[in-house]
């Protein structure tokens, strides 16, 4: 009678190919890193997005209103970046660019809902930092998730977006995980909108529909004392809805269970619209307060003006909805101190993108690149830092991952766009040019032909529109230094450093189109 | 079990509902899809794109299943000579009727789920009533049965045709999903 070996020949062969494959990605790992040592002993980064933050409504950065009070006792012992951009106006481009260091002519995710494109996946923070330390994302916004689920090869942890929510994961998204972006773009976000019109499917998207709006009135009805305009949610396709106190509880627990040198990337929705400030807050802000009458946004039609009225109450809306997420956030960072998390770990508090309340405009679903749209705040804590630190050099979101890279001992790529931040690494340089861009209506594989593009430089500004249907293309050039809230188009006035500022961004668009560009 | 079997209509008699279903669901589908089909072609693949598709056709097959329980479960609910002693007349014209007014849920969602409960029971019954005129209609003008027999027996080719596109798109999805 012969024994039956404990594994058999195949499963010897299957396991010794499994190795010498695991060996032969971490040499090449090696290779490609030549930096490669453990990192275990270095300190770990907490990355914290507030989506649809704009450094213009905070009172951190100066705004009229008290918005931010517990983030401004966190600045006291960080690095503020007081003229930090996104490189977009709106979450898929900005967030990509924050994960992979590149603008969005390059990782091409600059569409709603927008993926990086294909060959540019393995470059992002994620891959980079190593698989010697644990990697966890986390995350409200389901634009960000697809990013997430795109680098997911590299995430140790990858936190279900429904995580922290009043309301649970519908059954198909579990049976479906394994094709998340293809079947989240096509149910989640098109034959189920919740969109109040019509859906692509009629009884599933009724009954998703009525599902979600009778759990959220059920939830308001519950919490309506704390939150008068609703309990917080997200915008139709998640149809996610949840309490903001649960959301940071979840970001304590999960911030102090890290192992020492984690990378944890966590982007909540709020203060994004629909705005749900808490009670307390709701008249804070009914101050009678006005900001400068502003001139109309250049695309918008005359008659398609957003009314003054609307755009006075949602701009109050939008700074109490700031304050409450500044109230968790104090809580959160008092627990970071309290538990030594800020002792062992770089906290970096950051935005994607902003909002726009002026202009005959609301939100940041539009073409524009104003200062609120595109200006967000950057502050870094580091393990042990006392005091604060301000910096007024423009620094841009493609220099977040190549600081945190160099920070933690790790070799920069040269995928990166970034460069070091000032403060932590970099140098102070006000002639670098920082650029922003929204291309919604180009093509993600060709040339971006219809797109708003802005430059800043010092201490000017240069908006350039081209390509919209029907539109005039133009451009706008402003002195943020004398004039901050972007008043007086200066290109007739200054024409020199319009036409140098003009080529400078012409010669950048010239530059990322080549390879769409057929010889 | 006899009972319930001769409550349910039978199958020949179903088949031109749920076709005259199928035409409703699957053709607003695709009309919903070619909308959003440009400004995919600006992002995604042709594969990515086909993906996409797939799944939709699942979802609107499922939808009409359902949307045929409905049917068959009013057939079921109701005295025999209402419904199901005509049930592939009446029942396709009802299909036609039932899209409309998922529409219409659909369209004015919101302001519906805000209504008060009494004014919510009146829009149900305003519904019931839209659903026996339809019966009415096609019972007493032959005019009108005339249609509904041309239409159910007439859309059974889109039965055919989505049938074998959602059977397609079952692969792709398992494919995907699978491997």
């Amino acid at each position: 009678m012969t024994m039956k070996p404990p594994i058999s020949r195949r499963d010897f062969l299957k396991l010794l190919a499994l190795t010498a494959a695991t060996f032969l990605s971490k040499s090449v790992d090696r290779l490609l890193f030549p930096g490669g040592k453990s990192h275990s002993d270095t300190p770990g980064v907490i990355i914290l997005v507030l989506d649809t933050l704009s450094a213009l409504n905070m009172s951190l950065h100066g705004y009229a209103r008290q918005t931010t009070p517990n983030m401004e006792r966190f600045a006291s012992r960080s690095n503020v970046y007081h003229s930090h951009y996104s490189t977009a106006n709106f979450t898929s481009p900005g967030t990509a660019s924050i994960l992979t260091g590149t603008h969005p002519w390059t990782h091409r995710a600059f569409h709603n809902e927008g993926l990086v494109s294909a060959e540019k996946t393995d470059s992002n923070l994620f891959r980079w930092w190593g698989d010697d330390s644990i990697r966890l994302g986390y995350t409200q916004n389901a634009w960000v998730d697809l990013l997430l689920d795109q680098f997911s090869s590299w995430l140790d942890v990858h936190l279900n977006l429904y995580k922290f929510n009043l309301n649970k994961e519908p059954f198909y998204r579990k049976l479906l995980k394994n094709d998340f972006s293809a079947s989240y773009r096509s149910l989640d976000s098109f034959s189920m909108e919740l969109d109040p019109n019509f859906s692509a499917s009629l009884m599933s998207a009724l009954m998703r529909k009525t599902s979600f709006y009778l759990g959220k009135q059920a939830a308001d009805r519950e919490h309506a004392s704390q939150y008068p305009m609703g309990v917080p949610q997200t915008v139709n396709d998640v149809a996610s809805y949840f309490l903001l106190e649960d959301v940071f509880d979840g970001l304590m627990e999960s911030s102090k269970s890290l192992p020492p040198s984690a990378l944890a990337y966590f982007h909540l929705y709020p203060p994004h619209f629909p705005y749900a400030p808490r009670a307390k807050f709701m008249d804070v802000f009914k101050d009678g307060w006005l900001p400068p009458v502003k001139p109309t946004a250049r695309l918008v039609k005359a008659g398609d003006e957003e009314a003054e009225t609307r755009i006075v109450l949602e701009r109050e809306h939008y700074d109490a909805y700031i304050a409450t997420v500044d109230e968790d956030f104090g809580r959160l960072f008092d627990f970071m101190e309290r538990e030594g998390v800020l002792e062992k770990n770089y906290v970096v508090l950051t935005s994607d993108h902003g909002d726009i309340y002026e202009r005959g405009v609301i939100g940041h679903t539009n073409e524009y690149l104003y200062e609120p749209l595109i200006r967000v705040p950057l502050i870094i804590s580091s393990p042990g830092q006392t005091s604060r630190v301000d910096v007024r050099t423009p620094t841009s979101s493609v220099d977040l991952a190549p600081t945190l890279l160099a920070l933690t001992g790790r070799p920069i790529p040269i995928a990166c766009e970034g460069v070091l931040l000032p403060g932590l690494g970099g140098e102070e340089d006000a002639q670098r040019p920082i650029f922003s861009m929204d291309a919604k209506s180009s093509h993600v594989r060709g040339p971006i032909r219809t797109a708003t593009l802005s430059i800043r430089k010092g201490q000017f500004k240069l908006i350039w529109y081209f390509g919209y249907e029907g539109l005039e293309d133009g451009f706008e050039l402003f002195d943020l230094e004398n004039d901050p809230e972007e008043m007086s188009n200066l290109t007739a006035a200054r024409p020199a450093l319009f036409s140098d500022l003009r080529a400078e961004l012409d010669a950048k668009l010239r530059e990322v189109n080549a390879p769409f560009v057929k010889e | 079990m006899k009972w319930i079997r001769e409550r349910l209509p039978a199958w020949p008699g179903i088949f031109p509902v749920y076709s005259a279903l199928v035409f409703w669901a699957y053709g607003w589908y695709m009309l919903m899809f070619m909308f959003k089909l440009p400004s995919w072609m600006l992002e995604v693949t042709f594969g990515e794109i086909v993906a996409y598709f797939s799944y939709g056709l699942i979802l609107v097959f499922w939808d009409t299943v359902q949307m045929l329980a409905i049917l068959v479960g009013l057939s079921f609910v109701l005295p025999r000579s209402w419904l199901n002693d005509d049930f592939s007349v009446s029942g396709t014209a009802l299909a036609g009727l039932l899209f409309f007014w998922i529409m219409f849920a659909q369209f004015a969602f919101v302001g519906l789920v805000n209504l008060p409960p009494s004014q919510q029971i009146a829009v149900l019954v305003v519904a019931l009533l839209g659903f026996i005129l339809a019966v009415l209609l096609v019972r007493r003008f032959p005019a009108f049965r005339k249609l509904a027999v041309w239409f159910g027996s007439s859309a059974g080719i889109f039965a055919y045709l989505y049938g074998f596109l959602t059977a397609l798109g079952v692969v792709v999805v398992l494919i995907r999903n699978l491997s």
